[in-house]
């Protein structure tokens, strides 16, 4: 099952990498990077530019963070769990 | 830390690439790369750009493309491959490929089928990428069906030639892809390579790709038409590459080894003769001599020992250059074309060459004019040499098919030109691209001159008339921020309009080939790239003036039976100087501007020389540094011929002293200081040159006065060289030039009517066809109206009889004659409306009646009719051959013509002379539209049959000349102008002829119909509006500034008679110009003197009324 949120989270980087967020007043520690890909693009209409991040966080679950380039702000997209 | 890129496309791949091949170049040099691809879809466009690029850069160029492959099984699916030239046969295989891809197919549509690739493999590396057939397989997850599908690939390629093309795009899906990718290559046993397909060179640069994307396929853009998920595509750093693939750094070292297995060798500047293919085992030059000491007995001249020198001397250079073949390739393709019973001209310094002459490529006696042959073929000039031939313009396709099938696809083909975005063409497609409303997109697109898409914003500031667009200023910036960019893309690869390559036999292993939108072979390089590989070219214009010869040739053979050779007309012959000399000379070739006939008249050319002089001398270089002045007062005896140095003599004699010619600056050189020609042109050529000036000046003076020439003669003598070298023109190019200009003026001298049917019927020089009317008129040959059963397709000439009989069937002359205006030159009774002398030359030039011949009249032709095609003529011409046509119902009946056509010809007249129709113009037209003429397949069946008896209304003049307008383009009957002559009255107009007596900066009002407008870019940033008025007198030329467009722009642009108010100013020699202050529409202020409030009409605003599209049907306002 998945749930998708489109709210904001305070992530730390570690070699440029996430390493840990905090959602909704709690701590998630990184445990692993699975995946990351880039959005660009519609200039013609809003100019999005985000950098994905796929992670699993201590406990197993698997999270779609974003980094909103545009806005130099995360997003929390996605819950796998 | 090192990777090559192999799969790059640049803005040669069309509407894909966001890039220049040189741009490439200078990134790759940048990011510290040592070597980089350029491998664009289905072309080699960019090669010798991109090498030369790369040269510059000190980068190596890998040379390959992309291939469009077709899969067999239905429906055909494309996909790619990239193939990579690893030496010459690689390349010349890539290149056969390229050419079968593009030619064997519908054009537009290149493709390949696998086989063909695997046929050719040898030399090449292939790049199997997920865009390729195996790579989708894999990346769908059948990585076993993708390698049975790949293995032919490998068979033929090897399996260090057969690589696997690994990416990393950062897509959603790339993690998974790459994999297996990977495990494609492992099934395979191929070596596997990291790329990134680079379409643009840095991420900021991803909308470019976007919209290019979009305007290719014709969509708008929107995230349902971008396949691009992201700005990954660029030229990444090689450390960026090696990040990206980390975990195998073996991918990226394998671009390094193919990188280092291409060795190819473009060979830029290397130059490649043409060969010419010689029976029994004889060398070119041998035969190269042959034909000339026969074209010397042809030519019948003198072997006196100048001609016998400078043969030699020619031969041998031709010979030490490795010419012959060239020199007898095109001398074939000339004698071919003549066969043809087409006109031919050479043009340029080719002319300069007597063996040029001799050979019959080029018509001027360079030994009698004394023309050097160094001019043309010098071993120090940097550029290949290349001929010039005109042609008919009316048969150039004609020749081109014969050269491209007489010598084949491995020896010639045509030059391609790259057709480039400019500012236009990029907000149409661009705004279209981003879903702008179409018309005011046409608006924005339309208010620019022709300037470069980068210069857009500062053209929108400026342009009044787009203040007050209906567009958002946001959407206005992102189309500008596209459009600005695109500025220099090709947008599609044409036909250039006269280059042919010639070459040995092996073209097609380095040029490939495709094929012109209108079939003809072609190489896929413009006329630099074949310069840098080193080919020759040959050029063929297709020249109108020689189609209106051609014409009038032919008018000449039916209607006096004279077959007139102008290979052996006399050149001195007197009718014609005449004419040239009362400059008389309206139509013929190069000498028919005002400014010419105005030198005409102070030159007083008597002999065919001096039609030499006359065309070097009149450029703007000369005319603006007074070196004319100089000439004319010695000439004219006002002065005495003077020479710095009496050894300069012989050089200069025939322009008594004056250097005017590129010949004479390498004569006097050589004469001065000993050089030979070949340096002289060296120098001469370099005269611009400010690095290399005081160097030649120190050698030149040194030289001569060692030669026992004063200092002072010497510093004189470089002086006048360094000054008029640049204004100086190539004679052999004048005298090249001086042989149409002689055989046009003969022809207008000797058979006007002929002649200016040939013009009227291509319309080869700078007057709209109504001036070359007003011309007929004042030769008083009789114009015949437009007629069903007798107008032919093109103007033709028919005999009328004597003067007398003639007015009778005489539309101009009928209509003139009417209103007691005859149209005999100097008749003092003219009024001042009379399109007279002065409307095309505004100088006296009575003493001569140019009306030697007044049996022909001519008739107008159906090709002008407005909207009528091919076709229809062919129809019409069919029909009448049976039988004339009775009436407009006849003529439905039996021609394919469309009833809007047939409408046409009715209200312009073509049906008035239909006998026994018992009706008038109005009726004819009544009938066009009405009557009831079934035909085979017609479905359109209109009214019931014509209303009986019906009585119409005669038209009126107004109606007339509009209806000529309108339907042909031209005031048949009376000028234009005629119908406006109480309101230039009642505006104190000053007319043309009379603009010369006005002082400097006098305030004047001008008025007439608007005969040409341009906006040309000027340095200074300003834009101009140059505008051309007609007032029946002569052209006015009028100049709106920047100051007064807001208030006048849109008049100028969009009425189609004006009214100027404006200052006089003199320019040059004797051109004058009115600089507008205000403008007016001279229909609106006409309507408005009609009702009685000219006087407002003049103090308002400026209102523009387009004129209606069909006048007939608007009010005539006659005045008579």
């Amino acid at each position: 099952m998945t749930k998708r949120f489109d709210e904001e989270v305070r992530v730390e980087r570690d070699a440029g990498m996430p390493s840990v967020f905090e959602w909704r007043g709690k701590r998630y520690q990184v445990v692993d990077v699975i995946g990351k890909w880039r959005i660009e693009g519609r200039w013609w209409a809003d100019g999005r530019d985000r950098e994905y991040w796929r992670v699993e966080a201590r406990g197993g679950a698997v999270w779609d963070l974003y980094f909103d380039r545009q806005h130099d702000r995360w997003h929390m997209e996605r819950l796998w769990d | 830390m090192s990777f090559v890129h192999l799969d790059v496309r640049s803005y040669f791949s069309l509407k894909e690439g966001a890039f220049a091949p040189e741009q490439l170049a200078e990134q790759a040099a940048g990011l510290g790369m040592s070597a980089v691809a350029m491998t664009d879809r289905n072309g080699l466009y960019g090669a010798a750009r991109f090498v030369s690029a790369c040269q510059r850069n000190g980068v190596k160029p890998i040379l390959g493309a992309s291939l469009t492959v077709r899969a067999p099984a239905p429906p055909p699916r494309d996909a790619h491959v990239v193939l990579l030239a690893e030496d010459d046969t690689g390349y010349a295989n890539l290149c056969r490929l390229l050419t079968d891809a593009q030619l064997l197919g519908e054009r537009g549509d290149p493709w390949v089928a696998t086989e063909q690739i695997c046929a050719h493999a040898a030399g090449m590396t292939v790049l199997l990428g997920p865009r390729s057939h195996p790579g989708r397989l894999a990346v769908a997850g059948r990585v076993d069906a993708a390698a049975r599908l790949a293995a032919p690939f490998r068979e033929a390629f090897g399996p260090d030639r057969c690589i696997v093309a690994v990416e990393d795009r950062l897509e959603a899906g790339s993690a998974t892809e790459t994999r297996t990718m990977l495990r494609f290559a492992e099934k395979l046993d191929a070596v596997a390579v990291a790329t990134n397909p680079v379409r643009y060179l840095v991420p900021d640069d991803a909308f470019l790709a976007d919209a290019l994307e979009c305007m290719r396929a014709i969509v708008p853009v929107a995230s349902s038409n971008v396949t691009r998920m992201n700005a990954e595509g660029w030229l990444k750093p090689p450390a960026e590459m090696r990040a990206l693939f980390a975990e195998r750094p073996d991918l990226c070292d394998a671009t390094l080894e193919v990188a280092e297995r291409c060795t190819f060798d473009l060979g830029l500047k290397q130059v490649h003769f043409p060969d010419f293919p010689i029976p029994g085992g004889r060398s070119a030059d041998d035969v190269l001599a042959d034909r000339c000491w026969r074209g010397v007995h042809e030519r019948g001249m003198k072997q006196d020992e100048r001609l016998r020198d400078r043969l030699h001397h020619e031969l041998l250079m031709i010979r030490q250059m490795g010419y012959a073949a060239y020199f007898l390739t095109v001398a074939e393709i000339v004698a071919d074309v003549k066969a043809m019973g087409i006109m031919a001209a050479c043009r340029g310094s080719a002319a300069g060459s007597l063996v040029c002459y001799l050979t019959g490529i080029s018509d001027v006696d360079a030994l009698r004019h004394d023309l050097a042959f160094e001019r043309f073929l010098n071993p120090m000039r940097d550029e290949l040499p290349d001929v010039d031939i005109d042609v008919e313009s009316a048969r150039r396709e004609d020749v081109y098919d014969m050269i491209l099938s007489r010598h084949g696809q491995e020896r010639a083909a045509c030059v391609a030109m790259i057709d480039t975005f400019r500012a236009r063409a990029a907000i149409r497609e661009v705004g279209k691209a981003i879903g702008l409303p179409e018309v005011e997109v046409g608006m924005v697109a339309k208010a620019f001159p022709h300037i470069s898409a980068r210069n857009i914003r500062d053209g929108l500031e400026r342009l009044p008339e787009l203040h007050g667009i209906n567009l958002p200023m946001r959407q206005l910036e992102l189309l500008f921020r596209v459009a600005e960019r695109l500025d220099g893309f090709p947008r599609h690869i044409a036909l250039h309009p006269c280059g042919i390559v010639l070459s040995s036999h092996d073209l097609v292993d380095r040029v490939p080939l495709e094929r012109s939108a209108n079939g003809h072979r072609m190489a896929q390089a413009d006329k630099d790239d074949v310069e840098e590989l080193g080919y020759l070219k040959l050029d063929i214009l297709g020249v109108r003036m020689l189609s209106s010869m051609r014409h009038a040739l032919d008018e000449i053979a039916r209607t006096t039976g004279e077959k007139v050779d102008l290979d052996r007309i006399a050149l001195d012959d007197r009718p014609t100087f005449d004419l040239i000399r009362a400059s008389d000379t309206l139509g013929c070739f190069q000498i028919e501007s005002p400014g010419q006939r105005e030198l005409l008249q102070k030159l007083q050319p008597d002999r065919w020389e001096d039609l030499i002089v006359d065309i070097s001398l009149f450029r703007p270089g000369p005319v603006k540094s007074d070196m004319i002045r100089p000439y004319l007062s010695r000439r004219m005896t006002l002065e005495q011929p003077s020479y710095i140095h009496p050894g300069l003599r012989p050089a200069l004699q025939e322009t008594f002293g004056v250097i005017v010619y590129h010949e004479q600056v390498m004569r006097t050189l050589a004469a001065l200081a000993g050089y030979s020609l070949t340096e002289a042109d060296h120098i001469r050529r370099h005269l611009d040159r400010e690095d290399l000036l005081p160097g030649f000046q120190r050698d030149f003076l040194a030289r001569a006065t060692a030669r026992g020439v004063t200092r002072e003669a010497a510093e004189k003598t470089w002086d006048a060289v360094a000054q008029f070298a640049s204004f100086g023109f190539c004679k052999a190019h004048a005298a090249a030039f001086a042989v149409p200009t002689y055989r046009s003026a003969w022809l207008k001298a000797n058979f006007p009517a002929q002649f200016l049917a040939g013009v009227l019927t291509h319309d080869p020089g700078m007057y709209p066809r109504r001036m070359i009317l007003d011309d007929v008129r004042r030769h008083g040959i009789p114009i015949l109206p437009l007629d069903v059963n007798r107008s032919e397709p093109e103007y033709v000439v028919e005999e009328v009889g004597s003067v007398g009989s003639r007015s009778r069937c005489a539309v101009g002359a009928d209509a003139n004659a009417g209103e007691g205006r005859g149209t005999r030159v100097g008749d003092a009774a003219r009024a001042p409306a009379e399109p007279s002398e002065e409307a095309v030359s505004s100088a006296p030039t009575a003493q001569r009646d140019p009306r030697p011949d007044q049996r022909f009249a001519i008739r107008l032709a159906l090709q002008d009719v407005h909207g009528i095609s091919d076709a229809e003529i062919r129809s019409i011409l069919e029909a009448r051959a049976e039988r004339p046509f009775g009436d407009v119902g006849d003529f439905l009946r039996r021609t394919t013509v469309t009833r809007p056509v047939a409408e046409a010809l009715a209200h312009a007249g073509g049906f008035d002379a239909l006998i026994g129709s018992g009706t008038n113009r109005r009726g004819h037209l009544y009938d066009a539209i009405t009557v009831d003429a079934p035909r085979e397949g017609d479905q359109l069946t209109l009214a019931d049959a014509v209303a009986p008896a019906h009585r119409f209304p005669e038209y009126t003049d107004a109606e007339v000349v509009r209806a000529e307008l309108e339907v042909l383009g031209l005031d048949v009957t009376r000028h234009l102008v005629s119908f406006f002559e109480p309101l230039l009255t009642d505006l104190g107009v000053t007319r043309a002829k009379d603009l010369h007596r006005c002082r400097q900066d006098a305030w004047v009002m001008v008025a007439g119909v608007k005969i040409a407008s341009q906006t040309p870019a000027v340095r200074s940033g300003q834009r101009i509006i140059f505008v051309s008025l007609d007032d029946g007198t002569g052209p006015i030329e009028v100049t709106v500034f920047e100051s007064v467009q807001p208030k006048v722009a849109k008049t100028v642009f969009h009425a189609y008679a004006l009214a100027v108010w404006g200052q006089l100013r003199r320019t040059g020699v004797k051109g004058m110009s009115v600089t507008a202050e205000d403008v007016w529409d001279l229909t609106e202020l006409h309507r408005a003197r009609g009702d009685g409030r000219l006087r407002e009409a003049m103090a308002g605003p400026t209102a523009v009324n387009a004129p209606a599209r069909r006048l007939w049907h608007a009010s005539p306002g006659s005045a008579g």
